[in-house]
């Protein structure tokens, strides 16, 4: 029986001396390579991809202002075929003179047009347009190279990246971040928290920040949000422009929508959709769309079927013009835009 | 010519359906043919005359209306910045100087459309600017070998609103400056009017006719293409990867006496990023890149500043085992076994000295 007791306990330290040895820390050759391989991947996946088909017809009343008769260049901007949008030219109540792209590649169909003093015309065009709604997911995406950067963030006549208080604003909200998508996603949170929404002329990002009782303020409308947002994301090396377009504010089959001269300026219908949203060059996607006034969120890559584009700001220093319909002695008094939804 | 009205900028609400009327101010409407002069001299300068005589819709002359004209002339400074938009992409890289202030000269004129289609008028009377352009500052001048460069002059009016043009269009190449060739772009443009080895120009009656670019081969002696000495300084002064986050944040700092933007690349197998970071100087800042390199995998970081590189990194992957819980329980376990089991054979040795107890008395001394 006291052997026993001597057995046990040589038995019981044995066993404590091979469990404390065989398992202290210690460092050893790490062997998580498979697990750690897929969470370091760059990747992009769209989880959601939907097309919508619009049959957009756009108007416009062109009159002569002088006694004379005019004849003249007048040219007409169409949506534009890019990432994710897809556009047909079906018919044109004229025939085109030739058809030509801005630098940023806005497509413009030109016509010569003759109209008698005083005289008016409809120009009409219909198009099929085909938005793609998606829904992106991104892990892990890398920021851009070297060349990228240094062509493609510097600044523009409304993206002022050299105004130190710009440059402070971004870096205290960027530099932490570890890919461009959470970099965006906090520049655009930055943004909604200030943002006083005020419809205005544009006037670039230099004039849309504004001090007010002590606080910073992004003040003015979709522009101005675009303007903003792509000013700090370049500063921080990110590429990135605004898109112009479109943006129907109804969910119906038939949404008609116009914007018409008055004595005074201009007057729209309830649902004018004019609008301009950020995007942001992501290599392993293309141009993802960025929106941050719909549903008070910031979404990166969650475009819906509602924004038609009409063009991009990019490479012009000056930005660019997109004025939907115009000329240079004729007079645009009426835009009417009328988008029927198809079967998707 | 160009349309100087405020365009309408069509922009909105893209969340509410309020109406929307946007308010126009009062304003003077009128439209401004354009005639431009340069002269590419020695030396690389290009001297631009910008002439400018604005007009009504219907063609009538606003040359004597002083608020009109008051307003070309105040409009100096953006009327500059397009000139040198002809030439650059960045014309805060340009150096420039103004030869003479936006003024009125009765005694000039300006050749330009002023709607009647095809015909082109002279007018009398002309806002003048007049600036110097070191083209070796610029984005237009491309070395070909020796002292021959191409020169790309843009018309900026009509890639900015496709709506405005050069109505006159006239180079002139004096000194030692000798024109080798010439394009247009588009290549339906109308050719010049004038074409000989000292002076080439345009009339554009339409937008149509008017070249977007029009591309010189020059020779230019004396042109000294030089870049600005790089005086930026920078450091890395840590790397640090980590495995919780798979990342990468790299401190820099600006070891120099100027302010500047440096360029931070980190260079892995498969990929090549770069974070542009605003730097005071002596200031120190830390970036974050992902990493997608396996461990082992070897990481470059590099900074860059005015073009240059200013320090290089190295370093590679290496992962420390994660402590792990588990294990530490299973050695307190067998801790708690080690004691146990001392602690028995204790109790067996205390029995056995009390079964065979020392001889009283006993001293081997």
């Amino acid at each position: 029986m006291q052997h026993a007791k001597l057995i046990i306990g040589i038995v019981l330290t044995v066993i404590g001396v091979s469990l404390v040895l065989g398992f202290l820390p210690g460092k050893t050759k790490y062997s998580q390579v498979d697990q750690e391989a897929a969470s370091r991947k760059a990747r992009v996946e769209y989880v959601e991809k939907r097309n919508y088909t619009y049959f957009l017809s756009q108007s416009f009343l062109l009159r002569n202002p002088s006694n004379n008769t005019v004849v003249d260049l007048v040219y007409m901007w169409l949506p534009v075929n890019s990432s994710n949008q897809f556009v047909r030219l079906l018919e044109t109540s004229m025939e085109p003179l030739y058809g030509k792209s801005s630098e940023d590649g806005a497509a413009i169909i030109v016509y010569n047009v003759s109209l008698r003093g005083g005289e008016t015309i409809w120009l009409n065009a219909t198009l099929q347009v085909t938005v793609e709604k998606y829904r992106l997911l991104t892990e892990n995406i890398p920021w851009l190279n070297y060349s990228q950067v240094e062509k493609n963030t510097g600044g523009k006549r409304y993206w002022a990246v050299d105004n130190q208080t710009y440059v402070s604003i971004a870096q205290n909200i960027g530099l932490d971040t570890r890919d461009p998508i959470e970099a965006c996603s906090s520049i655009g949170k930055w943004i909604l928290a200030r943002l006083d929404y005020q419809p205005t002329w544009r006037r670039g990002a230099e004039h849309a920040l504004i001090s007010r009782g002590g606080r910073l303020i992004v003040s003015g409308d979709c522009e101005e949000v675009a303007d903003v947002f792509v000013t700090l994301a370049r500063i921080l090396g990110i590429r990135s422009r605004v898109a112009h377009g479109l943006y129907l504010l109804e969910d119906k089959d038939v949404v008609t929508m116009w914007i018409r001269r008055t004595e005074t300026g201009y007057d729209t219908s309830d649902n004018w959709g004019g609008h301009a949203w950020p995007q942001i060059y992501v290599p392993q996607a293309g141009w993802v769309d960025v929106e941050l006034l719909e549903g008070g969120t910031v979404k990166i890559g969650d475009f819906s079927q509602y924004h038609v584009k009409y063009g991009f700001e990019e490479k012009s220093f000056l930005g660019s013009t997109m004025l939907y319909c115009q000329a240079m002695y004729l007079e645009t008094d009426f835009f009417h835009f009328t988008f029927r939804r198809a079967e998707s | 010519m160009r349309s100087s009205r405020i365009a309408l900028s069509i922009i909105v609400l893209a969340a509410s359906t309020a109406l929307l009327t946007i308010p126009v101010k009062p304003q003077l409407n009128y439209l401004v043919g354009l005639n431009m002069e340069v002269e590419f001299m020695d030396n690389g300068v290009a001297r631009v005359t910008l002439k400018q005589h604005p007009f009504d819709a219907s063609g009538r002359s606003l040359i004597s209306n002083s608020e009109v004209v008051e307003r070309v002339i105040s409009e100096q400074d953006s009327t500059l910045s397009l000139i040198l938009l002809f030439f650059t992409t960045d014309p805060s890289k340009t150096l420039y100087m103004v030869h003479s202030q936006s003024e009125l000269d009765p005694d000039e004129q300006v050749f330009c459309n002023t709607g009647t289609p095809g015909v082109m008028e002279t007018l009398n009377g002309a806002v003048t600017l007049t600036v110097d352009i070191f083209l070796n500052t610029t984005s237009s001048l491309i070395p070909l070998g020796g002292d021959v460069y191409q020169v790309v002059v843009t018309d900026y009016f009509t890639l900015t609103d496709p709506r405005s043009w050069i109505d006159v269009m006239d180079f002139r190449f004096t000194g030692s400056v000798k024109l080798l060739n010439f394009t247009v772009d588009p290549t339906w443009a109308k050719p010049p009017i004038v074409a000989d080895t000292t002076r080439l120009q345009w009339l554009n009656a339409n937008e149509a006719d008017a070249p977007d670019n029009y591309v010189l081969t020059l020779r230019i002696p004396g042109v000294v293409v030089s870049s600005i000495p790089v005086r930026l300084r920078a450091e890395v002064s840590e790397a640090r990867f980590s495995n919780a986050t798979s990342s990468l944040q790299v401190s820099v700092r600006n070891t120099g006496d100027d302010e500047g933007v440096f360029i931070v690349v980190l260079i892995e197998e498969g990929f090549e990023q770069a974070r542009k970071i605003s730097l005071k100087p002596g200031r120190e800042a830390s970036i974050r890149f992902p990493v997608h390199a396996q461990d082992g995998g070897e990481l470059v970081v590099k900074v860059f500043g005015g073009g240059e590189q200013l320090d290089e990194h190295r370093l590679t992957i290496t992962v420390e085992k994660p402590v792990s819980s588990k294990p530490l329980i299973i050695s307190a376990i067998g801790l708690i076994l080690m004691v146990i089991g001392g602690f028995i054979i204790l109790l067996y040795l205390d029995e056995k000295l009390k079964e065979h107890p020392p001889s009283e008395g006993f001293n081997p001394f």
